[in-house]
C-alpha cells in the first residue's frame, strides 16, 4: 500500500515537474479522448480556445500520421494544416459520443494521400523509416527507434495496421476500410502482426537487448 | 479492436511522448473559424423597447459629449505626436526598449484615465492590482500606462495585463508581439500556453494603443478584454 502511494506521489511529481518546465504528456488516455471529442463539439459552435487546446493536444499526433504517409516533413507540415482547416470546417458534421481522435487521424490521412496522388509521388517505402523521413539516424528519438526496432519485423501492411491501431485509434472496421481489405483478413493480419512483435520483444528482453 | 497489447501500446505512447507540439500548424485554421464565427443573434424588440432606445441613445450622446470634453482635458498628461486634425496618415513612432524605461506607480483614479476599471469590476472582485505610468528615462517622457490585476469571477480568477501607450512611441517587444492585429479594429486570440488558457486582445485608435493579456477562464477573459479595450470603438 505505501508502496502504491509513495508510486502516485513519485508521479504526481513528475507530473508537476514536466508542467513547470512547459511539458506535458499527452498520453492518448479515454479522459484524452473525451476531451478531444468534446472540443470538436465545441469548434463547431465558433470557439477559438477550443481550436487552440485542440492543436496543443493533437498536433504532434496528426504530424506523425502525415509524415507516415508522405515522408516529406514540409509536405506532412501542409497537410496537417489542410487537415486543420478540414477538422474546422467540417466539426458540425463529428457525431458526438464517437472517437474525435480516431476522426482527426482519418482526416489527416485522407489529405495526406490527396496530396500524395495530386503529387503522383511514389514512395518506396521500403526504403523509409515508417515513423519519419529522416535517413539519419542520430536525428531521430529513441523512442521512435524503439518503435521502429520493434515494427522491423512486420511488413508494410502490417506496419500500417499497427500503427493505425495503436496510434491512430482505428476500429479494425476503420482499418480494413482505409486498405481495402475485408474486416477478417485485417483482424487476421493484425493478430499475426501482434504475435511477431511479442516474439520479438520476448526474445530481446531475453538476451538483455 | 479495443484489447491492445499493452508493451505495444507502450511502445507507442513512449513515441507519441517524444513528439514535438505543433499548434502553429492549426493557425491559418484558426484565422478562418474567427472568420466564420456566427455573431451573437439579436433579440427581437418590441416597438415600446425601441422607442425607448432612441431616447436613451440621444441621452447617451449627449454624455458622450460631455465625456468627450473631459476626457481630451485629461489626455493633455499622455503627450501624442499628432493633433485631432492630422490625416490618417500618421508620422512612423518612436521606437523604445523596455530597458529605457522607468516606471512609477499611480493609482486607480489615474488608470481610469485609459481604460474602464470599473467596468472590469462588474464582471467579478478585482484584487491584487497594481498600476503604473512608465516614462522614457532619458526624456521623462510619459509613453505607457500598464495595469497588472486579478479578476475573481467566481468562476476562476483571471490574471490581467493592460498596456495603453502613446502612438508617438512603439516598445519594441509588443509591436512584435502583436504584428498581426490589425489597427483600427478590435482583434483578439486564444492560445493555449503551457496548460493555460492566454487571451490577447489589441486594439489602437488615433492616440493610443490598447494590449491586454489575460490568463484563465476563456469567455471571461475576452468579455473583461471587451469591456477594457473593445467597447472604446
Amino acid at each position: 500500500m505505501s508502496l502504491k502511494n509513495n508510486q502516485n506521489k513519485f508521479d504526481f511529481v513528475l507530473f508537476l515537474t514536466k508542467r513547470l518546465i512547459g511539458y506535458i504528456i499527452i498520453i492518448m488516455t479515454e479522459e484524452m479522448r473525451n476531451r478531444i471529442s468534446a472540443l470538436i463539439v465545441m469548434i463547431a459552435k465558433g470557439n477559438d480556445g477550443a481550436a487552440a487546446e485542440l492543436a496543443y493536444l493533437v498536433s504532434a499526433r496528426m504530424l506523425s500520421v502525415a509524415r507516415s504517409v508522405l515522408h516529406d516533413k514540409a509536405k506532412a507540415e501542409d497537410a496537417v494544416q489542410d487537415s486543420f482547416i478540414r477538422i474546422f470546417e467540417n466539426a458540425n458534421k463529428f457525431k458526438s459520443g464517437t472517437n474525435g481522435y480516431a476522426w482527426i487521424c482519418k482526416i489527416v490521412q485522407n489529405t495526406a494521400l490527396n496530396m500524395l496522388r495530386r503529387d503522383r509521388a511514389s514512395v518506396d517505402l521500403d526504403e523509409c523509416f515508417y515513423l519519419a523521413d529522416e535517413t539519419d539516424v542520430a536525428s531521430r528519438s529513441a523512442q521512435s527507434l524503439a518503435v521502429e526496432q520493434v515494427m522491423s519485423v512486420l511488413d508494410i501492411p502490417e506496419k500500417r495496421l499497427i500503427y493505425q491501431k495503436y496510434f491512430m485509434d482505428f476500429t479494425v472496421r476503420d482499418s480494413a476500410k482505409s486498405l481495402g481489405l475485408s474486416k477478417s483478413a485485417a483482424a487476421r493480419k493484425i493478430v499475426a502482426a501482434e504475435n511477431k512483435m511479442r516474439e520479438y520483444i520476448s526474445s530481446r528482453d531475453k538476451n538483455g537487448q | 479492436m479495443n484489447d491492445k497489447d499493452k508493451d505495444i501500446q507502450q511502445l507507442f505512447d513512449g513515441y507519441a511522448d517524444s513528439l514535438e507540439t505543433r499548434p502553429d500548424l492549426a493557425d491559418a485554421a484558426r484565422d478562418k473559424l474567427r472568420a466564420v464565427s456566427p455573431a451573437p443573434k439579436k433579440r427581437k424588440t418590441a416597438l415600446w423597447v425601441s422607442l425607448a432606445s432612441v431616447g436613451s441613445a440621444a441621452m447617451c450622446a449627449l454624455v458622450v459629449i460631455a465625456a468627450v470634453n473631459l476626457v481630451g482635458k485629461v489626455d493633455n498628461s499622455l503627450p501624442s505626436d499628432q493633433s485631432p486634425s492630422e490625416p490618417d496618415n500618421p508620422l512612423p513612432s518612436v521606437s523604445y526598449t523596455i530597458n529605457q524605461v522607468r516606471a512609477e506607480r499611480v493609482d486607480t483614479g489615474f488608470m481610469e484615465n485609459y481604460i474602464d476599471m470599473v467596468g472590469a469590476s462588474a464582471y467579478g472582485d478585482v484584487f491584487a492590482e497594481n498600476y503604473y505610468a512608465c516614462y522614457l528615462k532619458d526624456s521623462e517622457t510619459l509613453v505607457y500606462v500598464k495595469a497588472v490585476f486579478g479578476v475573481d469571477t467566481g468562476y476562476g480568477n483571471i490574471e490581467m495585463s493592460v498596456i495603453v501607450e502613446n502612438t508617438g512611441y512603439e516598445r519594441d517587444d509588443l509591436k512584435s508581439k502583436y504584428s498581426g492585429y490589425r489597427k483600427g479594429e478590435y482583434t483578439y486570440r486564444t492560445e493555449f500556453v503551457r496548460g493555460e488558457y492566454v487571451t490577447y486582445a489589441f486594439y489602437s485608435d488615433k492616440d493610443y494603443r490598447y494590449y491586454v493579456s489575460a490568463m484563465g477562464n476563456v469567455d471571461g477573459a475576452q468579455n473583461i478584454a471587451r469591456k477594457l479595450i473593445g467597447d472604446k470603438k
